[in-house]
């Protein structure tokens, strides 16, 4: 067997779609056919037509103005398209080792009853993240600082920072996620956490993960390889990043994946891995600060003052989206006064910010420890009210609450030893 | 007494009488979607299928008139709209890509497995192709998935992609010899994480 037969064996299993299923897709095509009034006429050519004309006109239907608001729409091909495509952040359960970072796909159209529910996010006095009236949605004030300051005060914050290291790196974060089956059966993102992750990366050895403490399945310890989880890197290669702006941005442009069509993606890409980088590795402070400088360098690129995912003061930096981008994004949380890093998200809606997060992490506790189950002194064990939102008004998505039907049964210990048992049999 | 059947028009046959009757172009969504949809779900999950699936047909009814009619088979066309659709995803695709590679466990094959059980432990090579995979750049990667997965030819996905025969041997030479690297020059145990009972 070849490699272009194995290839063609990846995923072979991907069933064709029954005739139902596409049935909404050709009542689309039908509607638009229907419709009375035309494009207009398109001009009569013999030629064959380039792709990526025929994709001008059928993406970025929706424009989206830097303010957040929609932008109106534009062009009579618009109104072919029957709805607005939606962008939901979708963390496999696989994908749960990386949180806040996990896969991203286009919703079916079945999320989109989820978001005519009643809007506007549930608050709950306490702030309790388990709390059955639901968390406190974080407020957004204009910042004190714009983000070029903010990131040049991180960087000298960053640089000042001891650089003796240890044998392993450890984060402890608290969390929120999403899961969503991906499916026409199930429609519908769920909202996973809040739960404490804590992730010790080894130097040249297996590292350890340890999901605790209302994570979804699969929650228990996770032994990891020695390489990085959220960007691949070696020990080695993290702490040999070159704290020269210039060449540590032509690494971060190298690895970042740019979506499509506007300046302002490609930075999104860029700040999504500098933002990668920063979280749960070994980053030596000097990489910190050149990281920070080269984030303060890229377009687009916004702060706003506001709270991170455990309620502490933050200012958040962001990159807005550009028009016609895809409104994820990422964004840092800095504190106010050190200018540490607190954490990190990911937005499912960068031009507007009071959009649920599709994950976010507060950083709780970090540093180098000597073994790989050793907390640095004052590592919390417990979660702290967390501070997020599940749906808000002109959000086209709103994530539900509870265990996803799919995964009922599965979480919890007793979950975990049927998934073990079942992965014995294989 | 029944009719004889009536002989299947061409691709290009159908697209001409839609310039008329734009009902007509549903005839080649019945005959496209399902496989079109198959190969996108393979690309991007099961989830993003729906959507991009029929935003290729509605751009395709939209530039319709643009076809070349000298073609009969509207295929090579159809998956260029869709490989343009799914490249507005390929974050998402790589995201995905490096998921299996890094885990183990598929996210595309999370919408129909159901069973959660069946996406976990893909065969390491699995896990080395999909990490070579997300490595390519995207135009080897759409060269070689529209031959390997689409099953086009490669006059056919020059077609598509709208680049010479010679760029698509090109690009299909470099991927496979990525493909063949990642098969042999990497230990695949290396990219192993084991979940435990604690």
């Amino acid at each position: 067997m070849n490699d272009l037969d194995l290839v063609r064996e990846l995923r072979a299993d991907v069933p064709s779609p029954s005739w139902a299923r596409l049935a909404p897709g050709r009542a689309r095509l039908l509607a638009s056919i229907s419709q009375p009034s035309r494009p207009r006429k398109l001009r009569r050519a013999v030629q064959p037509v380039g792709a990526a004309d025929s994709a001008a006109v059928a993406v970025g239907e929706t424009g989206r103005s830097l303010s957040g608001r929609r932008a109106p729409r534009r062009g009579s091909a618009v109104r072919l398209t029957a709805r607005r495509t939606v962008w939901v952040p979708v963390v496999a359960a696989a994908a749960t080792v990386v949180v806040g970072v996990g896969a991203l796909m286009l919703a079916p159209g079945g999320f989109q009853h989820a978001a005519s529910g009643p809007a506007g996010p549930r608050q709950a006095p306490g702030g309790a993240a388990s709390h059955p009236a639901g968390p406190v949605a974080p407020v957004y004030r204009p910042a004190t600082l714009t983000a070029a300051v903010v990131l040049d005060k991180a960087a000298a914050a960053a640089a000042r920072q001891d650089n003796t290291t240890g044998k392993y790196f450890f984060t402890e974060t608290e969390w929120v996620g999403t899961i969503s089956s991906a499916t026409g059966h199930h429609p519908g993102v769920y909202r996973t956490g809040p739960s404490l992750r804590q992730n010790w990366f080894g130097n040249g050895v297996g590292g350890r993960l340890v999901l605790a403490v209302g994570a979804p399945w699969p929650f228990g310890r996770i032994i990891r390889n020695a390489t990085s989880s959220s960007v691949g890197m070696t020990w080695a290669q993290l702490r040999s990043l070159p704290t020269a702006p210039a060449p540590l941005l032509a690494i971060v442009a190298k690895n970042a994946v740019p979506f499509p069509k506007s300046p302002n993606s490609t930075a999104s890409g860029e700040f999504e891995f500098i933002q990668e980088l920063l979280l749960e590795n070994p980053i030596p402070p000097a990489v910190q600060a050149a990281l920070y400088r080269v984030a303060a360098g890229l377009p687009g690129i916004k702060a706003v003052d506001t709270t991170d995912l455990v309620g502490r003061p933050a200012v958040e930096v962001y990159v807005e989206p550009g028009p016609n981008a895809p409104a994820v994004g990422q964004a840092l949380y800095f504190s106010p006064v050190t200018f540490q890093l607190l954490g990190e998200a990911v937005l499912s809606d960068a031009a507007n910010l009071n959009c649920p997060v599709a994950g976010s992490s507060a950083i709780l506790a970090t540093g180098y420890v000597s073994s790989d189950t050793q907390l640095p002194a004052g590592t919390p064990t417990k979660l702290e009210p967390a501070h997020y939102s599940n749906s808000a008004p002109g959000c086209p998505t709103t994530l539900l609450v509870g265990t996803p039907p799919w995964m009922r049964g599965k979480t919890g210990q007793a979950g975990l030893r049927r998934f073990d048992r079942q992965r014995e049999h294989r | 007494m029944t009719a004889p059947p009536r002989e299947r028009a061409d691709d290009a046959a159908v697209i001409e009488q839609s310039w008329q009757e734009p009902e007509t172009f549903a005839e080649l969504y019945d005959r496209y979607a399902a496989p079109i949809h198959r190969y996108v779900a393979r690309r991007l999950g099961d989830g993003a299928a729906d959507d991009v699936v029929a935003e290729t047909f509605l751009a395709a009814f939209r530039i319709r008139r643009r076809y070349d009619l000298s073609r009969s088979d509207a295929r090579p066309w159809l998956y260029g709209i869709a490989a343009n659709m799914i490249g507005k995803h390929r974050r998402a695709e790589v995201r995905m890509l490096r998921a299996l590679a890094r885990t183990g466990t598929d996210p595309v094959a999370e919408g129909h497995a159901e069973r959660v059980d069946n996406r976990v432990s893909a065969a390491s090579a699995q896990r080395a192709l999909a990490a070579a995979l997300a490595g390519l750049a995207a135009g080897d990667r759409e060269v070689l998935l529209l031959i390997a997965w689409a099953n086009l030819s490669y006059d056919e996905a020059a077609v598509a992609l709208e680049i010479p025969v010679g760029t698509v041997r090109s690009r299909l030479n470099r991927a496979r010899r990525k493909m063949r690297e990642a098969l042999g020059g990497q230990d695949p145990t290396s990219l192993r994480e084991e979940f435990f009972n604690e």
